[in-house]
């Protein structure tokens, strides 16, 4: 037994990890609970729902307009991400592999672009958009989520790129395969999971923004699921629906959760490779 | 290579042809244009998307442009900014928003150290503890928002109850920031322990062994040998959170839009753009926020030393 | 050279040969369009209604028997709003602003009538639209549909608050404010609460534009000048009164018409000043607990306080008017269906079944409305006493402004804030930011 691993030292870290999960799981339960809750005794201030129900949900898929804007976070979400991987995979191959100038201006420029705030690209965008008509469209919001999953996979694709042995390829050719033979067989498997990441990623961050989507978007046409839980409609034109936006808030992110869980190595990995390889 | 006749040259080992007058061989000159080609289109979406839009909006901030009086459109020249800066509901929510970034960013950069060296110490539980931390990851940041604001109303929520309010935190400044601040603290400290989660794995275990035996306590490990070494990685992790905190937008629209003078710059710029549809003072403002974050950048990258380029 | 005639005579046979057949095809092709346009033509025009859907379903009915009435020239399609004014005006101002097709009728809030008319995204309506849609309504609701004399939008329903009390707890309805907050006091703090609409958003300036108008004063002049005065600061006053007087409801500062209402039907509160909505759902909700049934048992309406004693209290109108969009494809048939779904019989089907009070005065004496609103009368005088919200197209910055310079109702300084106000005003008339 080492010098670390006293009782002490175990019963110190296993709390240590309670209450993080705690930390991490507290208002997860809590808009759970929420939604589970009748809309009677929603005021109960009570932690755990004394009544239950699902008619939250039930109305939730229901109304045509939040499946709608989940569709469309989804299609969005995906095309975004898809496009983002095709050019970032070109200029990740091409910065690490290839010399050119204006290399180290690219990655600076990709860098300062993760920086520019959303307001103050949405503004232009929006006057631009109603007058081309792209205002309110799928097309309308895809292309200004570039301006950060563009930039993101960028900047994770050639930090994984920069691992690859890419002497192998030669190794395979020598070998005898042909050019492409020797990419795809060797360096496609090595370079897939950098961008599984890098998709994972960029899905994320566009599944999560909410200023462009409120600003361009007005209706089940293009709004997304972010968007449309803070336009749920209550009862009356006075009321406030909290379970049914509690309802929508799970429902956006148990899949989001799901992904994350299932792919929790390659997040990880992809979150510090940015940070410790550069 | 061609010799000059009659003269006496060393011959020199086997090497490529030198280059041509003009600097590169046949090769180079083809990686060249084969590695622009195939960056081209990411600079080209890049520009036309992030650049673009700032451009025109400092074009657009330049006019009289309201949706609502399209026949008063004309240009205007500074006034849109002089009547910003001389305005105090902008300083007012400047003041919001270092508020709610310096709090946030001080106890995210805390809370998430603690995270990380937990993760990286933790002999138990490891795969629980990340699997935790990534959690408030793949929440939506408005659920976060709707998730904080809902327990601390007193029509829905637990807190008042629990910890016996008279006064509802949501009706007071400092109340709507505590809850603005908790989101977003929730939601980003696990980003901010994987950063630094990666940079702690990097510190040699060697020094830490060497410092223990010389009766180092592990506080003065933490800050003699911890702390100088992940300083490249942590100020790298600060300037992005800093950056992202000051551009805060969906917590503070979800959590009282702005209500008891919480407003933050952002949610100023999309009311003025949006409920007033005043395009040209509107985009004066989204050009100022620009503008600030440059000069945060700009701070960090010259005063704190933080650099991404630099390992 | 004969060769050349010829071929030139050719050429220009050829050309001529071409443009015969060209104009051959274009003539079909004018034909079959024009014939594709008229059958399109022949089946109904598709209006699209964007409005909050009733909850009893009167108004989806409604567009049902007018498309039906119709004899096949409309269908009217409802699309439902957003959760709040606010949302509701954004989403529709976007879409307005993108001059998009897709909407024809619109359900306008009142203070909305201003800003779209001067933007130009409302078709005017006038001659015998015009007379059609105004025979028989409150001056009152026919002011805030017009715009600078033209009227723009149809209207729908009207809206005012009243003054809800406890009939076992206080004998005398009060008639001023300073008599509310003194009745107030004498009772005790656990059930002599005022409910009052205290957030930040548009009702907080319902509030203020209410004791404005009860002291005689108003926000803008004509020409759009700030001219607040001695009777805002009355009215800011009164609002710190009642901030203060330890009878406010503890959340007034973030409470909306709901939160009120469920505090007064709980017990907690002696006065509310809310719309009559409260009194059907103080109704339904009577059968929920012994508490609810009692204040139901007991509760009154009066008029809307004043301020000045003997001045009776005016009260800020609400409601809705149905507007036609500039860029709807159909737009007469559009003001038909407005119409059409405007008329007396509606009107008392949207006041029976979703408590929303009737543009019409003759209403007021139908006994099927007066059986759902026993306070019609006290309603109907209301409505007499009424006044719109500033009658501008900067309308919402105006609202902004007095949200932003009035908040929180308990630090409130009177002569400072409506000084601030009026600045912040007149900075907004020129396009700057307060």
């Amino acid at each position: 037994m080492t010098p670390e691993n006293t009782p002490t030292r175990r019963t110190l870290w296993m709390f240590a990890a309670i209450a993080v999960l705690l930390y991490a799981l507290i208002p997860v339960i809590w808009i759970a609970s929420l939604s589970l809750k009748t809309p009677e005794s929603i005021g109960d201030g009570s932690f755990f729902p004394t009544h239950w129900t699902l008619s939250n949900y039930s109305t939730v898929f229901h109304t045509g307009f939040f499946t709608a804007a989940l569709r469309n976070s989804i299609g969005i979400a995906l095309i975004a991400t898809v496009l983002a991987l095709v050019f970032a995979s070109s200029a990740a191959y091409a910065i690490t592999r290839l010399d050119f100038p204006g290399k180290t201006l690219i990655l600076a420029g990709a860098l300062a672009v993760t920086m520019f705030p959303a307001i103050s690209i949405v503004g232009g965008l929006y006057n631009v958009w109603r007058n081309v008509g792209l205002f309110d469209t799928w097309p309308g919001l895809f292309i200004p989520y570039l301006s950060f999953s563009l930039p993101l996979c960028i900047y994770i694709l050639s930090a994984f790129f920069r691992e690859i042995p890419w002497d192998l390829e030669k190794a395979a050719q020598m070998d005898g395969a042909t050019p492409l033979q020797a990419f795809r067989q060797v360096i496609l498997p090595l370079a897939m999971p950098g961008v599984f990441t890098a998709g994972i990623l960029a899905f994320i961050a566009a599944w999560n923004d909410f200023l462009f989507a409120n600003v361009l978007t007005t209706s089940n046409a293009a709004r997304t699921a972010p968007v449309a839980m803070a336009y749920f409609t209550g009862a009356s034109q006075f009321q406030q629906p909290a379970g049914a936006i509690a309802a929508g808030a799970i429902v956006v992110t148990v899949p989001i959760l799901i992904m994350v869980l299932l792919f929790q190595r390659r997040i990880v990995s992809g979150l510090t490779a940015g940070a410790v390889k550069g | 290579m061609a010799t000059v006749a009659g003269t006496h040259t060393t011959v020199a080992p086997a090497r490529p042809a030198p280059p041509a007058a003009g600097g590169l061989t046949g090769r180079a000159r083809a990686e060249r244009r084969l590695g622009l080609m195939l960056t081209l289109p990411s600079v080209l979406v890049m520009a036309l998307v992030a650049g673009f839009p700032i451009i025109y909006a400092f074009w657009l901030s330049l006019h009289r442009a309201d949706l609502r009086f399209p026949a008063l459109d004309r240009w205007i020249g500074l006034d849109n900014y002089i009547s910003i800066l001389t305005s105090h509901t902008w300083w007012t929510d400047v003041e919001n928003t270092l508020i709610i970034s310096v709090i946030s960013v001080l106890f995210e950069l805390v809370l998430g150290l603690l995270i990380a060296e937990a993760m990286y110490r933790a002999l138990y539980a490891r795969t629980w503890i990340r699997v935790a931390v990534l959690v408030p990851y793949g929440a939506v940041t408005v659920v976060s928002a709707f998730a904080w604001k809902l327990a601390f109303d007193p029509a829905t929520g637990f807190v008042p109850s629990l910890l016996n309010l008279s006064t509802p935190p949501l009706t007071t400044r400092g109340g709507t920031f505590l809850v603005i601040i908790a989101s977003d603290i929730w939601k980003t400290t696990p980003f901010i322990s994987l950063l630094m989660l990666g940079a702690l794995a990097l510190v040699p275990e060697d020094l830490y062994k060497a410092a223990k035996v010389d009766g180092a306590t592990s506080l003065q490990r933490f800050f003699r040998i911890t702390l100088p070494l992940i300083r490249p990685a942590l100020m790298v992790a600060l300037l992005f959170r800093t950056l992202d905190a000051f551009r805060i937008y969906d917590a503070v629209y979800v959590i009282g839009n702005g209500a008891n003078n919480t407003a933050s710059v952002s949610l100023l710029g999309y009311q003025v753009l949006i409920n007033r549809l005043d395009l040209g003072l509107g985009s004066a403002i989204a050009v100022l926020i620009f503008i600030c974050v440059g000069i945060i950048a700009f701070a960090f990258f010259r005063f704190l030393g933080a650099s991404p380029q630099r390992r | 050279m004969f060769d050349a005639a010829r071929r030139s005579v050719l050429r220009s046979e050829k050309v001529s040969r071409a443009v015969l057949a060209a104009t051959l095809v274009l003539a079909g092709a004018a034909v079959t369009a024009c014939g594709a346009v008229s059958s399109a033509a022949q089946g109904p025009a598709q209006l699209v209604y964007y409005t909050p859907i009733d909850s009893n379903g009167t108004n989806a009915r409604a567009a049902k028997t007018c498309s039906e009435q119709s004899g096949g020239q409309y269908n009217i399609t409802l699309t439902p709003e957003a959760n709040s004014s606010d949302q509701s005006r954004q989403l529709i101002v976007q879409r307005l602003a993108a001059h998009y097709s897709d909407i024809d009728l619109i359900n306008m809030d009142t203070i909305w009538t201003a800003e779209f008319a001067a933007a130009g995204w409302l078709k005017p309506i006038t001659g015998a639209n015009r007379r059609e849609a105004l025979t028989g309504v409150l001056p009152i609701a026919a002011q805030s549909g017009e715009y600078k004399g033209t009227l723009y939008a149809i209207p729908l329903n009207t809206n005012a608050q009243l003054l809800w009390y406890r009939k076992d707890l206080v004998h005398t309805p009060p008639s001023t404010w300073a008599q509310l907050i003194a009745d107030a006091k004498r009772l005790p703090a656990s059930d002599g609460l005022i409910e009052e609409q205290g957030a930040e958003y548009e009702g907080y300036v319902v509030w203020f534009n209410s004791l404005l108008a009860s002291a005689g004063g108003r926000v803008l002049t004509a020409d759009n000048q700030p001219s607040l005065g001695a009777p805002a600061v009355a009215a800011a006053r009164i609002i710190k009164a009642v901030a203060t007087s330890g009878r406010a409801d503890p959340s007034l500062s973030t409470d909306q018409e709901d939160q009120g209402r469920l505090a007064f039907e709980a017990g907690h509160a002696a006065f509310m000043l809310n719309w009559p909505y409260v009194y059907a759902a103080g109704r339904t909700d009577a059968a929920t607990s012994p508490v609810t049934k009692h204040v139901w048992e007991n509760m009154g309406w009066a008029p809307y306080p004043g301020v000045y004693p003997g001045v009776p209290g005016k009260s800020s109108v609400g409601g809705a008017n149905i507007g036609v969009s500039v860029y709807s494809q159909h737009p007469n048939l559009a003001i038909k269906a407005a119409l059409c779904m405007t008329r007396y019989h509606w009107q008392n089907e949207e006041a029976i079944n979703e408590g929303l009070p009737p543009v019409t005065i003759a209403s007021y004496s139908d006994p099927q409305v007066v059986k759902a609103y026993p306070f019609a009368s006290v309603l109907l005088k209301q409505l007499e006493h009424a006044t719109n919200r500033p009658e501008t197209p900067l309308y919402s910055d105006v609202s902004l402004a007095i949200q932003q310079t009035l908040h929180p109702p308990a630090s409130i300084q009177p002569e400072q804030s409506i000084k601030a106000l009026g600045s912040c005003l007149k900075t907004l008339i020129n396009g700057g930011l307060c």
